[in-house]
């Protein structure tokens, strides 16, 4: 069995690369909590590439429009289609930005239109547990973006399996920071991202 | 043996047997006067003396009865009436200067000696019965340690209503003797269970009785119990914020929570100057003043001046003293007159100023305590107020465009100056013109084709660089219209230059300032270590060092625990439950104050048989809500 790299999906327009710290901060967590075989750092890879099918788990963010060329879009639906999943945050963090308008349009046309993912979901029991749903990020507390606490997750499924989570709650902003910053938190808030790694990875 | 024999060898028994009676009689009387004392609690020098001379005026008495021992006849008669039938006989034996042979045949010796010991024994033996009966009730009796102890002990639990044996830790006073610096009163308290005093502060623990069999211990540190027969006493000096000491006797024990509140060093405020300064000039005169207190006393203080020179990363530094202020009270203040021209201060100098007190802690101080620091900069002649800032080189496009103007206002000027110079100066002109735009040109050219760096970014799916071309219209331009000047000026027509180098001066502005490059700082590659985060790594074969992991709330649980066990301990042992309250107090003090305070209340509450319930009360409320862990030793330091 291979180890799991973790992969952030580089696509033509906006900024694929607003979270450049978001990927080890996340690979430190698998380590510190899990016993999953991981890759000792990420790799970046254009959505555009046939290689972006050999990973499990691609991580897409940014703040300017959100549009899929066309081979993206082919390369999406075929990494869907054999089991993988997206994982896309809104680095804005408001439901009026223009990613958010944008990246809804782009999943809808490509996947289909996400609904709202309960938050009894066995992604929020994959590894710990967050009876509430998915956690609030520093930035929806703060006020800042749209001043909403966003209280689900949007999914598109694939079956049973999420096929595409669409967070528009910012992780991208509430996990880039480096890892070894976590010990000045009492509370590690990149738990979360350790059940999206590992429902992508056993469901 | 003849008569007159046997009278001498009587008078010599008798002398001594006298003298034998009285030494027993006298001891004995002054052993019971001592007695007598020590029942009645008059134990004193005094009552000693009047023992002894009762003695003596006894012994006195008798050797003045006895003085008729010296005379042969008064013993004759002695005999005589022992033997009346003699009738006189021995007497007149006695008497004569020559035996007399009629009477010493009449008198038989042999039938005389069993009758004279036997009197003498029998008085003898009522004097020495009388000593041995005063001895036995001397030592019986509280003159002596061993009436005082073992044996009115042995007394006093076979016969209790008659003998109670003393009680050497019943009673215990206690005088707390502060450091004389401290000018505090000593004080004296009867039974305390805790006492606070001064750090340093000597404590005389006496109690009564002698100090054989008494045990005093601070901390376990076993102390040595010195005294007279009438009182036993420890002295030991208080250096500890929190100390037990135990004092037992026999089965009977008691506990005293000594605490020791330090001496706290001695605080004093910069009042003048009020904040720091910075000053144009080295030139300053002013007050300084600070005002000074202790808890016991201020002995004396004094300004420190650090005066700092130089610059760069030459420095050097002076301290200078102000003169010392003396006091000899709580409070104190300190006044001084700062002036830089005495401290030579010059421009760039930084002095700083402090004032500095003592206190008259003479066991364990001196304390010393610093004032605040205010800080007066004296700016260098070069710095006033004005910011410098150097100014960066212009981006290449940025100056290529100014180069580009100026190149432009010489060629204009060449071209207006043409007829007044010759052919070979006006082409020289021209082509040195023609150097300077063809550099220009290169430099745009540069621009354009720059090359990406070789070290990329070094994630896996992005290694591959590649040669790029900026594909920037503007600069293309300018760059073609740079090319055309250049031609023109080289075979001198500058006027014919001048449309295509103003041409590539519009493209370098539009280049420049339409087309600015923002470029993304690199973000810095993070691999992260899994083995290091799993703690998995390399095994080195030695062992770290470990903290143990407190129990939350443990010292709540072990003083509930302790205070539940003293209350079930106090119907049936009052003094157990007191000693038990207080050694739960000392673990108290520090993390549970409050349970402390109830818990000292009701300790004395207890010791005056008063109703300690209140206390008590007070005491498990305390507990209740307190959540405190107890602060873990380095026994497991490892390495």
């Amino acid at each position: 069995m291979s180890e799991f790299v973790f992969c952030t999906g580089r696509y033509e327009s906006g900024d694929w690369d607003s979270a450049p710290s978001l990927p080890a901060n996340l690979i430190d967590s698998i380590a510190r909590y899990t016993s999953i075989s991981v890759a000792p750092s990420a790799v970046i890879v254009p959505l555009s590439s046939p290689r972006i099918l050999g990973y499990p788990l691609v991580y897409l963010t940014g703040h300017l429009p959100f549009r899929f060329s066309e081979a993206e879009r082919a390369n999406a639906r075929k990494l869907v289609e054999r089991g993988g999943m997206f994982f896309i945050d809104d680095h804005n963090h408001d439901v009026g930005g223009v990613f958010h308008k944008t990246a809804l349009e782009e999943i809808t046309r490509t996947f289909g239109k996400p609904s709202v993912l309960r938050n009894d979901h066995p992604l929020y029991r994959s590894f710990f547990t967050f009876p509430d749903g998915p956690p609030a990020t520093s930035h929806e507390l703060n006020g800042w973006g749209d001043n909403l606490v966003h209280q689900n997750l949007l999914a598109v499924m694939n079956g049973p399996r999420i096929a595409v989570l669409y967070s528009n709650k910012d992780y991208s902003s509430e996990w880039n920071y480096h890892p070894d910053n976590k010990r000045f938190s009492s509370v590690d808030n990149t738990r979360f991202g350790v059940n999206i790694v590992v429902y992508a990875l056993s469901r | 043996m003849t008569l007159h024999a046997f009278v001498q060898r009587v008078q010599r028994q008798l002398v001594i047997a006298t003298i034998a009676n009285g030494i027993a009689i006298a001891a004995g009387i002054t052993l019971l006067t001592l007695a007598a004392a020590a029942f009645a609690k008059r134990a004193n020098p005094f009552a000693v003396v009047i023992a002894i001379l009762a003695g003596a005026l006894l012994l006195g008495f008798l050797a003045w009865k006895s003085r008729a021992l010296s005379s042969r006849t008064r013993v004759a008669l002695w005999v005589e009436e022992l033997v009346p039938s003699l009738n006189y006989a021995l007497v007149t034996a006695a008497e004569a200067r020559a035996p007399v042979a009629e009477i010493e045949s009449a008198v038989r010796v042999e039938t005389l000696r069993p009758l004279v010991r036997a009197r003498l024994l029998r008085t003898t033996g009522r004097s020495l019965l009388l000593l041995g009966v005063a001895s036995v009730v001397y030592l019986i009796s509280p003159a002596t340690s061993l009436g005082r102890g073992r044996v009115r002990a042995v007394l006093g639990q076979t016969f209790p209503r008659v003998v109670a044996p003393i009680d050497k830790v019943g009673s215990l006073t206690v005088r707390v003797i502060p450091p004389a610096y401290s000018r505090q009163r000593t004080i004296e308290q009867k039974d305390p269970g805790s006492l606070t005093t001064l750090s340093g502060s000597r404590i005389l623990l006496r109690g009564p009785g002698s100090p054989e069999g008494v045990i005093v211990s601070v901390d376990d540190t076993p102390l040595k119990a010195t005294g007279s027969e009438d009182e036993w006493r420890v002295t030991l000096t208080v250096n500890k914020p929190v100390s037990v000491v135990r004092a037992s006797y026999l089965d009977k024990s008691r506990l005293i929570v000594i605490e020791g509140i330090p001496d706290k060093p001695p605080r004093v405020v910069l009042t003048l100057p009020l904040r720091d300064t910075t000053l144009r000039t080295p030139q300053f005169n002013g007050s300084l003043r600070a005002e000074a207190a202790d808890d016991f006393g201020v002995t004396d203080g004094y300004f420190e001046y650090l005066i700092v020179s130089g610059s760069g990363e030459a420095f050097n530094g002076r301290t200078i003293t102000s003169q010392p202020f003396r006091f000899d009270s709580r409070t104190g203040r300190l006044n001084a007159e700062l002036s830089f021209a005495n401290l030579k201060v010059g421009a760039g100098d930084v002095v700083s100023v402090r004032a500095i007190v003592r206190d008259n802690n003479t066991l364990s101080g001196p304390s010393i305590g610093t004032s605040d620091t205010r800080t007066f900069r004296v700016a260098r002649a070069d710095e006033y107020d004005s910011v410098s800032i150097e100014a960066a080189a212009p981006p290449p496009v940025d100056s290529s465009a100014m180069s580009q103007r100026m190149l432009i206002l010489m060629t204009e000027a060449l071209v207006k100056k043409q007829k007044k110079l010759t052919r070979k100066q006006f082409v020289r002109e021209s082509d040195d013109i023609a150097t300077l735009e063809d550099r220009i040109r290169k430099r745009v050219y540069d621009i354009i084709y720059q090359m990406d760096s070789p070290e990329g970014p070094g994630d896996t799916e992005e290694a591959e660089s590649e040669i790029q071309a900026i594909n920037n219209p503007d600069l293309k331009q300018a760059y073609d219209a740079l090319w055309d000047a250049v031609r023109s000026l080289r075979i001198a027509e500058p006027a014919v230059a001048l449309p295509p180098m103003r041409i590539a001066l519009k493209a370098l502005d539009r280049a420049r300032l339409a087309q600015r490059l923002y470029l993304r700082g690199a973000a810095p590659r993070i691999v992260i270590n899994v083995e290091r985060v799993r703690m998995t790594g390399k095994e080195k074969g030695s062992s770290s060092v470990r903290t143990r992991q407190a129990d939350e709330d443990s010292l709540r649980r072990v003083l509930a625990a302790g205070f539940e066990n003293a209350m079930a301990m106090r119907a049936e042992n009052s003094q157990l439950a007191i000693d038990q309250l207080a050694l739960l107090r000392v673990r108290a003090l520090e993390g549970a104050p409050e349970f402390a305070a109830a818990i000292r209340e009701a300790i004395d509450l207890m010791r005056s048989n008063r109703d300690a319930e209140p206390a008590f009360a007070r005491a498990r409320k305390a507990i209740a809500g307190s959540q405190t862990t107890i602060p873990l030793s380095a026994e497991w330091g490892g390495g």
